[in-house]
């Protein structure tokens, strides 16, 4: 049985660990740019980062003063067993970590009908719910997000378009993206499925350990050959010149009508994500 | 183009504007001094009408810097400090920048990501320039913070106050837009764009199927 404090101090234990440190994946495609980067400011930029971030990992600080809002994608396995409600346990979860956490947030939670901030709201923390059959925990990737890269994604509905057409969109969204959106970036691509199908795949593809291809071989065609052209586009680290605009793309697609969306979005190089499983017998399993 | 050889340069504030004539685009700068911080849209738009109505500003930013950059500042009697600092997207506050920059006296903008146009075309105007913080940076940024001067407007929440900020070589800052209307973004921006039709092409020739 997995107990409800339990899980509530986890949703709120993810959301301050995906603070002050950044995911391995990340840390090493860091070091990998730092070495390949070619331009001098460029690679200033990305050495100030690194540092930063291992200064923040050792003394216990934010990566990023923007928190962002916490966002969490859940996978409930069909054989997990619960006491107590869930949903409740990460919106609990977030108000107690607002009291603990230290530095303490600032206020980022915005309604947007009054502009009003504070630290609750409607639907707050944003949850996506999965199931996995046959699964005994409760899966939980926290991946909070903020404006800096957020603000800059886009979707687009075509009707029956080619490859060219898709690859087009992706290398515009990022042109357009420009220098805004804290690179070197990971942009995630969701094809297909249906207008909000497509911007969960997209958010989900960021999820992907860095490194990894698409298993369908279109994909990841697309993948290897986006990466190196949008690279090509000069806009470099944190937009000052360079090689290094993106640290990865992932694409993913899902089955759908003759109408394809298309959903492209951003992660800063932070590229704030954990991810933890809690088990019926309370064992909790720290995967990234 | 872009400088190709990038020099270094030590700022103190208030900023003299002989020193900031010498920046070019890509040059890094270290600031020490007093820095003004925000990222209160309100907080702008404030600053906008009372400059407009010839109303004083709070804290003065003639000859200063005036960053979009959140604080959180915790007090204690009357005691306050500045637990951690880090820039935002300047081009939120695109709407109001233009005429903050014609009618307060600022020499410099600091945030991240770069202005558009119409805030270069102030800058230019009123040789202003734009310094570009690393984002995300927010551990070593904020340890070149030395103290809190003063706050204002503290009846908005803490990051959309007007904070004045004392800071020793803050930086690296990146000029990204100089006394001369020069800007690294549309730079890039217009390389980017002229890169897409060839990028486009290498696409459509190594794919796969």
């Amino acid at each position: 049985m997995i107990r409800h404090d339990a899980l509530r101090r986890l949703t709120g234990d993810l959301y301050d660990w995906s603070l002050k440190k950044i995911p391995e994946d990340t840390k090493a495609r860091l070091a990998e740019a730092y070495a390949e980067e070619t331009g001098e400011n460029a690679k200033k930029v990305l050495n100030f980062m690194i540092r930063s971030s291992e200064l923040a990992e050792e003394h216990d600080r934010f990566l990023c003063s923007d928190a962002g809002v916490p966002v969490y994608s859940v996978k409930i396995g069909s054989q997990a067993r619960f006491e107590g409600d869930v949903k409740s346990a990460f919106v609990d979860g977030f108000g107690d970590l607002v009291e603990r956490i230290d530095p303490p947030l600032l206020k980022f939670v915005q309604n947007p009908l009054t502009n009003e901030r504070s630290y609750q709201g409607k639907d707050m923390p944003i949850i996506n719910w999965d199931i996995v059959d046959g699964a005994d925990y409760i899966d939980i990737t926290c991946s909070p997000k903020a404006l800096g890269s957020g603000r800059w994604a886009a979707l687009e509905i075509f009707v029956y378009p080619g490859l060219a057409d898709i690859e087009e969109f992706i290398l515009k969204t990022v042109i357009k993206a420009g220098s805004q959106h804290c690179p070197p970036v990971m942009i995630g691509v969701g094809i297909g499925g249906s207008f909000d199908q497509a911007a969960k795949i997209a958010k989900n593809a960021t999820l992907r350990p860095m490194g990894t291809t698409n298993p369908e071989p279109i994909l990841a065609d697309m993948e290897k050959r986006l990466l190196k052209a949008i690279n090509k586009l000069g806009f470099g680290p944190m937009g000052q010149g360079g090689d290094t605009t993106a640290l990865g793309i992932h694409i993913d697609y899902s089955a759908g009508h003759g109408f394809t969306p298309v959903a492209v979005c951003f992660n800063c190089w932070i590229n704030r994500r954990t991810r933890a499983r809690l088990y019926n017998s309370g064992k909790i399993e720290r995967i990234e | 183009m872009t400088n190709t050889r990038s020099q270094s340069h030590d700022l103190t504030l208030p900023l003299q504007q002989d020193c900031l004539d010498r920046l070019r685009i890509g040059d890094l700068v270290y600031l020490t001094g007093d820095i003004v911080v925000t990222v209160g849209l309100p907080t702008h738009k404030r600053m906008k009408d009372y400059l407009q109505a010839g109303v004083e500003l709070p804290i003065d930013l003639k000859d200063g810097m005036l960053c979009q950059v959140g604080a959180y500042i915790e007090e204690s009697g009357s005691d306050k400090k500045c637990r951690y600092i880090n820039p935002s997207t300047s081009t939120r506050f695109e709407p109001h920048l233009p005429a903050i920059i014609r009618a307060s006296g600022v020499k410099a903008i600091g945030g991240k990501g770069g202005v558009g146009p119409q805030t270069v075309e102030a800058m230019r105007e009123m040789r202003c320039v734009y310094l570009s913080f690393v984002g995300g940076a927010s551990a070593l940024t904020s340890e070149a913070v030395e103290d809190v001067i003063d706050v204002a407007w503290t009846d908005l929440i803490l990051q959309f106050r007007l904070t004045r900020l004392r800071v020793k070589q803050l930086g690296p800052l990146t000029v990204g837009v100089d006394v001369r209307g020069n800007s690294l973004y549309s730079e890039l921006q217009a390389q980017a764009d002229s890169r897409f039709e060839a990028l486009m092409k290498e696409l459509n020739e190594t794919r796969a199927r």
